[in-house]
């Protein structure tokens, strides 16, 4: 009986390592089929430009954080073609402190921070990739992801600026008006050959809300917010993208529904592709304004 | 960097035991042995226009790989280096560069065996799980991680893995895990069962895969399971053998992201006897491609190997023009095989014996019926693996008779004739490809010269009113033993419709051989098209140039 001890142990624990999935489809999941869609726009990737991702790490209560802010300011003003920004709002300065409301003697308000720019995607990545001091960025996840301080984010720029992408992304977005539904439409294709596993990822990003900001020690009420990132569209990792060979293209699509107090107006749908393994690089980037294309 | 630790790792091992062991040094060294082998394939490429081949920027391209295996005892470890410098066409260009693509240490100790690093392994036919490679088409899928086999008892032993798949030079992303068990009834009851004429043997296996679900649009099942079970009759000349597989909801980029289970099965009875053999199989497949990756795609990471039942050819025509690709989501194949000698100085057999073989096979869709697209299970289809659909994939018949005239010449004469659905095997548009419809003739011919000198011809014709139309090959094959041999062939399709497509696709070649050492140096043209082994195949584009291989092994 000893014996088939060892044996039942193995047999037990791997039976159990089954899934049945009886409700494929999430309640999260956002159908388009019988929408009409009566906005559209459609970018696609300069085969020769790699577009450089920089994801920022913020909180309305990090007091230099909107250094960082100004920092990505200056080099969206001189990179601007090849950068797309965001600013994702995590860890413990973005917090909501109880009674984020403050008044002075006078009875006038001083401080509001009652706003909550918070995400469970956001936090995901705050966590994954080590956030511990603002301000911080990641740049196109170089490096496993590093986060660094401002002083890096140029340098880890100029370092692939010249890169020739290795992939094309045309990114597509359809927008519904009657029940706010974002559809983007992603198409891949592989401009060369390369190994490793690739996952495609759709961000959801409000620019230019105005709210209260500590910005140097001073409570800013019309401090004007950049790049928020608002959701990962197609979950907080993002979808395979099945195979990275030569020539290789890959149609994915994936929609969300605005919240009525997001700016539609101001959203951005950010496309990307990144290394899901071994490490996070982020290869290309695309971004397409849902309306109001620029 | 990875060589360097190889080579510390067997250092360690080697000192480690020199310092222990009872005998020292000289025992280790007396016992210990190394054995290996090696395979380098280089090709100079060339443009040719006329069969479409196409310049490569490198001008040569090179695969190539080393084993090396040490033993002692109960001990064993090894590795195999790899070169794809870089990968020849036709190949995934995934491999790339240099790398250690297996290395493992083993050793058994009493009633267990422990693996660990990269192994093969196996479980019943394989259905729900197999890892292998077949260098030819550039597949390995590897296990990295652990192997544990255990004897319970006389009669009955299990197996365990868990490890992740080789995926080129990295890893797949699931983790793969499973369990195998067999009981050989006659060995564990012992007694008079145990010198019995009818031996039984009966297995069971299970098999997940996990992968961690990245999906918004989807709940998709992050751990996976197949299992099966299986027996092994044998009364004196007859056997009998069977396997049933299931695999719960297994959502992948193969069968379009639905839920439904998958399930196989393979039943096989042969009777033999001297000079007559009759072989009867069946097999049954719905829904069971199963890879550790869901979004993988043409042989990557493939944990199950559901293998083709139909005849696997040599001859170039057979083999190279219409091979069977098995179809994982879904078909029913049925293969019947009679090998029969006629005897000596009979009226068929003559003075040397004649041999006749039979083969047909068969491959049909199964029974289904396509769910609607509003069905939120997302199920797909029903379907009956036991019922034959109204599609035929393939049918062949075989006959082969083998003759040997007299001391001097032998002969093999092959006629088949096939239907090969192209639309479903190949992919390709059913409107401008219909079923191909073939008859094939082959005759094979040696005559030897003398004790060193021989030659071999083969004369092969295809005749199809379909596709590229009729193919001849000629082949001549002189070889001087024991060292040299040369060969010409012309593959010709002689009888395309359009006229500029009736191209010679020739191939010369000489080799040496000595030993255990082979080298052999062609020039020529590669026709495009689909090269496979036991079902799995893959692509193989035109190439023109001149090709250097070279084996050996110690």
């Amino acid at each position: 009986m000893k014996k088939l001890l060892l044996p039942i142990f193995v047999v037990t624990l791997t039976f159990i390592s089954c899934d049945k999935i009886d409700d494929p489809i999430p309640d999260d999941f956002v159908g388009t089929d019988g929408l009409s869609f009566e906005d559209s726009a459609y970018v696609e990737s300069n085969p020769t430009m790699r577009k450089i991702l920089i994801e920022e790490f913020t909180g309305h209560l990090c007091t230099f954080c909107p250094d960082g802010a100004r920092e990505i300011e200056r080099l969206d003003s001189v990179h601007g073609a090849q950068l797309i920004p965001m600013s994702i709002h995590a860890g413990g300065f973005a917090d909501v402190p109880a009674g984020g409301n403050g008044f002075d003697a006078n009875g006038d308000m001083i401080m509001d921070y009652t706003t909550n720019f918070k995400s469970t995607d956001g936090d995901t990545y705050f966590n994954t990739f080590g956030v511990s001091s603002n301000p911080a960025a990641t740049v196109s996840r170089l490096n496993n992801a590093n986060i660094t301080g401002l002083s890096q984010w140029e340098i880890d720029l100029l370092s692939i600026k010249n890169d020739v992408p290795k992939v094309s992304i045309g990114l597509s977005t359809l927008y519904d008006d009657s029940t706010r539904t974002v559809k983007a439409v992603v198409s891949t294709e592989w401009l060369s050959t390369v190994a490793g596993s690739y996952n495609l990822q759709l961000f959801l990003v409000e620019d230019s809300i105005v709210d209260w900001q500590l910005d140097n020690g001073v409570h800013t009420q019309f401090y004007m917010h950049r790049h928020v990132f608002r959701k990962a569209i197609n979950g907080t990792w993002g979808s395979p993208i099945p195979s990275s060979n030569a020539g290789d293209i890959d149609t994915q699509e994936a929609a969300i529904v605005l919240p009525s107090n997001w700016n539609k107006e101001k959203c951005i749908v950010i496309a990307h592709i990144y290394t899901s393994s071994p490490n996070y690089e982020v290869l290309q980037v695309e971004e397409l304004h849902v309306i109001n294309h620029p | 960097m990875k060589l360097r630790l190889l080579i510390f790792f067997f250092l360690s091992i080697f000192i480690s035991q020199s310092i222990y062991s009872q005998g020292g040094i000289d025992r280790i060294l007396s016992n210990g042995e190394v054995h290996g082998n090696f395979q380098m394939d280089m090709q100079y490429y060339q443009e040719d226009s006329t069969i479409g081949a196409t310049d490569v920027p490198e001008d040569v391209l090179m695969n190539g790989f080393a084993n090396f295996i040490y033993t002692n005892g109960n001990f064993s470890a090894g590795f195999r280096y790899e070169s794809y410098l870089n990968t020849m066409l036709g190949f995934p260009t995934k491999y790339k560069g240099n790398g250690i693509g297996y290395r493992f240490a083993n050793f058994t100790n009493d009633e267990m065996t422990v693996t660990v690093g990269n192994y093969y392994e196996q479980f019943g036919n394989g259905l729900i799980f197999r890892s292998y490679e077949a260098r030819g088409l550039g597949y390995d899928n590897a296990m990295d991680g652990i192997r544990i086999k255990y004897k319970i008892a006389e009669g009955l032993n299990i197996k365990g893995i868990i490890g992740k798949q080789r995926f080129y030079f990295e890893y797949g992303e699931g983790i793969v895990r499973g369990i195998d068990g067999e009981l050989v009834i006659n060995d564990f009851f012992g007694g008079s069962l145990k010198d019995s004429k009818t031996r039984l043997t009966l297995g069971g296996s299970f098999v997940s895969k996990f992968q961690a679900d990245q999906s918004s649009t989807l709940n998709l099942p992050e751990n996976v399971g197949a299992y099966a079970g299986r027996f092994n009759l044998q009364r004196g000349k007859i056997n009998l053998n069977g396997e049933y597989a299931r695999k719960i909801n297994d959502p992948s980029a193969d069968n379009g992201f639905i839920y439904k289970e998958g399930e196989a099965f393979y039943a096989q009875t042969g009777y033999s006897t001297k000079g007559f053999g009759l072989t009867l199989t069946a097999k049954g497949v719905d829904n069971m491609s199963y890879r550790s990756d869901r979004n993988a795609a043409l042989t990557d990471l493939q944990m199950n190997y559901l293998p083709a039942l139909t005849r696997q050819h040599t001859y170039n025509l057979l083999a190279t023009l219409y091979p069977y690709a098995t179809q994982p989501n879904g078909e029913i194949a049925f293969q019947g095989e009679m090998i029969y000698k006629f005897k000596k100085e009979s009226l068929l057999g003559g003075k040397y014996g004649t041999g006749i073989l039979i083969n047909y096979s068969t491959v049909y869709n199964i029974d289904s019926t396509a769910l609607p697209a509003s069905d939120t299970t997302l199920m797909g289809y029903t379907s009956n693996l036991f019922a034959i659909g109204n599609e035929k994939y393939y049918d062949e018949i075989n006959v082969e008779i083998s003759k040997k005239f007299n001391k001097k010449l032998k002969g093999i004469f092959t006629y088949s004739n096939l239907m090969f659905n192209q639309a479903v095997i190949q992919g390709k548009t059913p409107q401008d490809h219909p079923d191909i419809y073939a008859n094939i003739g082959v005759i094979d011919i040696t005559y030897n010269i003398s004790k060193k000198h021989a030659i071999r011809t083969e004369l092969q014709g295809l005749f199809t009113k379909q596709d590229h139309q009729d193919w001849a090959t000629l082949l001549i094959e002189y070889s001087y033993s024991p060292h040299w041999f040369i060969a010409v062939m012309d593959q010709y399709n002689y009888g395309n419709n359009i006229a500029h497509d009736r191209i010679h696709y020739y191939f010369a070649s000489a080799g040496y051989v000595k030993g255990t050492n082979r080298i052999q140096l062609g020039y020529g043209k590669q026709r495009a098209g689909i090269f496979c082994v036991g079902g799995v195949c893959r692509n193989v584009p035109a190439a023109s140039g001149i090709t250097l291989s070279i084996t050996s092994s110690f």
